[in-house]
């Protein structure tokens, strides 16, 4: 299955979930969501600091530089106490928003709506 | 995001950077090894991770748009093109600031100045509003006097409530004794005045309650000006005295410099309404008593009509009770807003409004100007704006290049006129009030404040817009695409039809300054030079409130002093009263006057006809008469006004002023004296003077007018000032020059004629500069076209014709549309000045012709050298 791509909108609330599983740089951030979604979901790469420094910049996550895995200087993301709420009224949103959608593309027919 | 962020960011903006950079850095660095754990070739593995960030700029940019550096880049850049833009054409750029620099100069000193005396508002300890007695009036509707300090007192219980306080106050003028007296001005006011202020004394106390009640010693606050100029800036004034007439007022304090009461013209003193009463009966020994100006302070919340429901029956029931045949019909209160009274804030409010429309109109004509300029400018570049539009900029994005330029010139002519502001209004303010300042008066500073910084800006913005805008949407219009090219035309209409328009329009606008300024000379001009019909450079106006024979004859012996006169009403201090007369069969007004026999000698006034009066006709008061020689021609036109007799109607004494003058009756003409100007000097010789002999005596004749050898005058006036101080301590004078007061009267017209000279000089040089600046873009621009038209046979002159044919239309056109403004102006000028100064030749002939002529030479030079360039050279030319 070819990976798809993000639906415009939900790389915000993808990143914020990826981060609130704890403290990680940027790549693991990425690596984080690959993993999650089991390589469906394609996050372009490029996008993703913009949202990094959107999201930083709304207070939602916090930065600081640390050392990674690998020995290299590296600048590290976490939630704040806003990112999550944020993240806790987001996924709510989004789970009625997804469930509301799946009702409406499995309409089998007109009667249905009767 | 905040302000406050924004700055932190650019403050520790390389350190973003580096951030950013090593940010990414690790992206590609961690994808890269992890593609060489699964095996990708190191090589390969950097290349692959390179390419899956793709293109690395970019990112960087939307970071940086996503923490607000974007924008701040976006701007600071469009601000570098502008201001390289600016700095490859320095002469248009200088030009540019100089000529709107000096129009919105000219605009923040008139604003300082006005905000200075009409937006300052008095400062209350009291939250409330202060309301203004403006006027009494009677019920056919004539000024009724000001109300007396006692009068007030008596009916302040009246109308002072929990929610209403009087302030009386008035201004007063009194001699300070000493070795040199001199003319002090202060201000008496009631015991409530001052603590109502927001007055905290420097040193010692202000004056309160207790000093103003009747028969408490004489006391006296300092204002900072009075303390440094009555007593020398002495550090230990409090509890000393100063003598005025033989009165001491013990000094109680010294108020802070800055310190604003409610006047213009802050006062050197303040003493209380008892203390001046004390004073004034001592110093004229009646109990005369002076009108009071009443200001209220209201409460919040109480109305300023249920004050005039009660003010109103108070004066009236005073009135009465006083047994004055005068009634009080109505008040008129007005709020105060401004350190002015309210009346006359109102009045200087009107009186502003033409002087602002004036230096708008210059604010006007130096934007229309530097449009055309813009526009000429982006004609030329029209290449850089097509090139730009066709790499993909949108409209918007150049419009929004050119205006940053715009708003970038505007700041530093903003930035231009708040220095030269700064710099010349307090001299300019001086220079207005220097009478005022000579006779010891020290007006207020000039703040520039807030408001002015303000009134900068919104000017900035203001005429960024006007002189951006258009010139901005036209030059980035249609045909864009086509500039590129350089072979079309000069530029699509639009821009050259706008600046046809403006050149038309900025022409119209110069001519109407110009006009008006001439009007303002010509008149300044006639009134410096009137002849008056005497001499006033050797005449002094005793000002001595009670003059005697006894004192007459001490001043005839001062040495310089070689005659006086008495008279009723000192030439120059205005017309000649007009009274009721019947000439015959005809009754008409005549301008009435009274002297001694030795009016006319001292005056040097000659006799036309028949013969002067004796000094028995002066002390019998003589049914006789001199007229002079306009009202001889006007009374009597073409006979011999000798022996013509004038009737003066029962009781015309209300109309003279003189109480105890008797009645008037038939008087004989005896002789004829040339006319004299006792107005207003710019309207001329009096229409009509009847003079009448009187003598001087108590009830009579009250003014002396010395007369002194004009080389003496200066050591004469020393001891004139000596001899009547010394002789009773309680009667000063103060002699004026008549020098000073035709000075005083020409002072407006002289201010009126600087600053119209000014506001005429700067409009005629902007619009010179920007005549010639633009017609010669104009003809360089038309260049290659002169390379065709000579290439195809035309001659050099008839080039040069065509060219100068073009510019001279605009120049006409625009003469043409504003003459008929200059004429309406000049007609509504000539009901009070007359045609023939109102419609000024000078500018109405010069001012089109010197624009012609700015507009020839701004032809002619670039046009003549287009003509000499070989075609085949114009025609390369790019």
């Amino acid at each position: 299955m070819n990976p798809a791509p993000i639906i415009p909108g939900t790389l915000d609330l993808l990143v914020l979930k990826a981060v609130s599983l704890g403290r990680e740089h940027g790549y693991g951030v990425l690596l984080r969501i690959q993993r999650a979604s089991h390589d469906a979901l394609l996050v372009e790469q490029g996008a993703l600091y913009p949202a990094l420094a959107r999201l930083e910049q709304q207070g939602l996550i916090e930065s600081e530089w640390g050392v990674s895995e690998n020995n290299r200087r590296a600048k590290f993301y976490v939630l704040t106490r806003d990112g999550k709420a944020r993240l806790k009224s987001d996924t709510a949103d989004w789970k009625r928003f997804s469930a509301a959608l799946e009702q409406v593309l499995s309409t089998p027919n007109l009667e249905a709506l009767a | 995001m905040s302000m406050k962020d924004l700055w932190q960011r650019l403050r520790h903006r390389r350190q973003f950077e580096r951030d950013l950079d090593s940010e990414l850095q690790f992206h590609i660095e961690s994808r890269r090894d992890d593609l060489i754990r699964r095996g990708t070739a190191a090589d390969e593995a950097a290349r692959i991770a390179r390419i899956e960030l793709g293109m690395v700029e970019l990112h960087k940019d939307s970071v940086r748009h996503a923490v607000g550096l974007g924008a701040f880049d976006d701007w600071s850049g469009e601000l570098r093109r502008a201001l390289r833009s600016l700095a490859r054409s320095p002469l248009f750029t200088l030009s540019a600031t100089l000529i709107l620099g000096a129009a919105i100069a000219i605009n923040l000193v008139l604003f300082s100045v006005y905000g200075s005396y009409l937006l300052r508002t008095p400062e209350i300890v009291q939250r409330g509003e202060v309301i203004d007695l403006v006027r009494l009036s009677g019920a056919d509707g004539s000024r009724r006097v000001r109300p007396t300090a006692d009068e007030l007192r008596s009916i302040s219980p009246a109308i002072e409530s929990d929610s209403s306080r009087l302030l009386i106050s008035n201004m007063v003028r009194m001699m300070l004794g000493g070795s040199a007296p001199r003319t002090a001005y202060g201000l008496a006011v009631n015991g409530d005045y001052l603590p109502l202020l927001r007055s905290r004394p420097r040193i010692g106390r202000i004056l309160d309650g207790r000093d103003d009640v009747s028969g408490a010693a004489p006391t006296l606050l300092l204002s900072d000006a009075g303390w440094r100029v009555l007593t020398h800036s002495d550090p230990d004034v409090l509890g000393k005295s100063l003598m005025f007439s033989g009165v001491a007022f013990t000094i109680v304090g010294v108020m802070p410099p800055d310190f604003l009461d409610l006047q213009p013209l802050p006062p050197q003193f303040w003493i209380t309404t008892e203390g001046y009463a004390t004073w004034r009966g001592h110093y004229s020994g009646s109990d005369y008593s002076d009108g009071y100006d009443l200001s209220v302070l209201l409460s919040p919340g109480a109305s300023p009509e249920s004050l005039r429901q009660r003010l109103l029956p108070a004066l009236q029931a005073l009135a009465s009770r006083q047994g004055k045949d005068e009634d009080i019909a109505s008040v008129q209160l007005l709020k105060r807003t401004s350190l002015l009274a309210a009346g006359d804030a109102q009045d200087l409010n009107m009186a502003a409004v033409p002087i602002f429309a004036l230096v708008l109109l210059v604010l006007v004509v130096a934007c229309a100007n530097l449009a055309n300029l813009m526009l000429a400018r982006a004609t030329a570049r029209r290449q850089e704006l097509a090139i730009r539009a066709s790499m993909g900029a949108s409209r918007w994005r150049m419009v929004r290049q050119l205006m940053t330029e715009c708003s970038l010139l505007a700041t530093a002519a903003a930035a231009l006129g708040l220095v030269l502001c700064a710099l010349t209004v307090e001299p300019l303010h001086r220079y207005a009030l220097s009478m005022m300042i000579g006779l010891g008066m020290e007006p207020i500073a000039i703040h520039i404040d807030w408001r002015v910084f303000l009134a900068a800006t919104v000017l900035a913005g203001i005429t960024t817009m006007s002189f951006g805008l258009l010139p901005a949407l036209a030059s980035t219009g249609r045909n864009l695409s086509a500039g590129a090219r350089r072979d079309s035309a000069i530029g699509s209409i639009t821009p050259s039809r706008l600046r046809a328009a403006l050149m038309v329009s900025q022409i119209a606008a110069s001519l109407v300054l110009l006009v008006v300024a001439a009007l303002i000379v010509a008149t300044a001009h006639r009134a410096q030079h009137i002849d008056i019909g005497f001499d006033e450079q050797r005449l002094l106006d005793l000002r001595h409130p009670a003059p005697d024979a006894a004192l007459r004859r001490r001043i005839e012996q001062v040495p310089g002093v070689v005659g006086s006169t008495a008279v009723m009403r000192v030439p120059l201090y205005g017309w000649p009263s007009p009274a009721p007369a019947q000439v015959g069969e005809r009754s008409r007004s005549v301008g009435l006057n009274r002297v001694d026999e030795r009016f006319f000698s001292t005056l040097g006034i000659p006799l036309e006809l028949g013969r002067d009066f004796r000094a028995d006709e002066a002390t019998n008061r003589a049914t006789v008469a001199i007229v002079s020689a306009a009202t001889a021609r006007e009374l009597w036109p073409g006979q011999s006004p000798i022996g013509q007799r004038i009737q003066f109607p029962p009781d015309p004494l209300d109309v003279l002023g003189l109480g105890n003058a008797g009645i008037v009756g038939e008087v004989e003409v005896v002789g004829v004296a040339a006319d004299v100007a006792s107005g207003l000097l710019f309207t001329g010789m009096d229409e009509s003077a009847v003079y009448l002999p009187a003598p001087l005596a108590p009830g009579q004749l009250n003014e002396l007018v010395v007369a002194v050898d004009p080389r003496q005058a200066a050591a004469a006036k020393r001891e004139l000032i000596r001899i009547c101080n010394q002789r009773d301590a309680a009667m000063p004078c103060e002699p004026w020059a008549l020098t000073d007061v035709v000075a005083m009267q020409r002072l407006p017209f002289e201010i009126a004629r600087s600053v119209a000279s000014v506001l005429g000089l700067v409009a005629l040089l902007i619009s010179a500069v920007g005549l010639y600046g633009v017609v010669r873009f104009t003809v360089v621009s038309r260049t290659r076209e002169i390379g065709v038209r000579i290439a195809l046979g035309a001659t050099a002159t008839g080039v040069v014709r065509l060219v100068l044919g073009g510019a001279l239309r605009q120049v006409v056109l625009g003469v043409v549309i504003g003459l008929p403004v200059c004429l309406l102006v000049s007609w509504l000028a000539s009901g009070t000045l007359g045609w023939s100064v109102a419609f000024t030749p000078v500018a109405y002939v010069g001012v089109p012709l010197l624009l012609m002529a700015t507009a020839v030479l701004a032809t002619v030079l670039p046009a003549r050298g287009a003509t000499r360039i070989a075609p085949t050279e114009a025609l390369r030319q790019d």
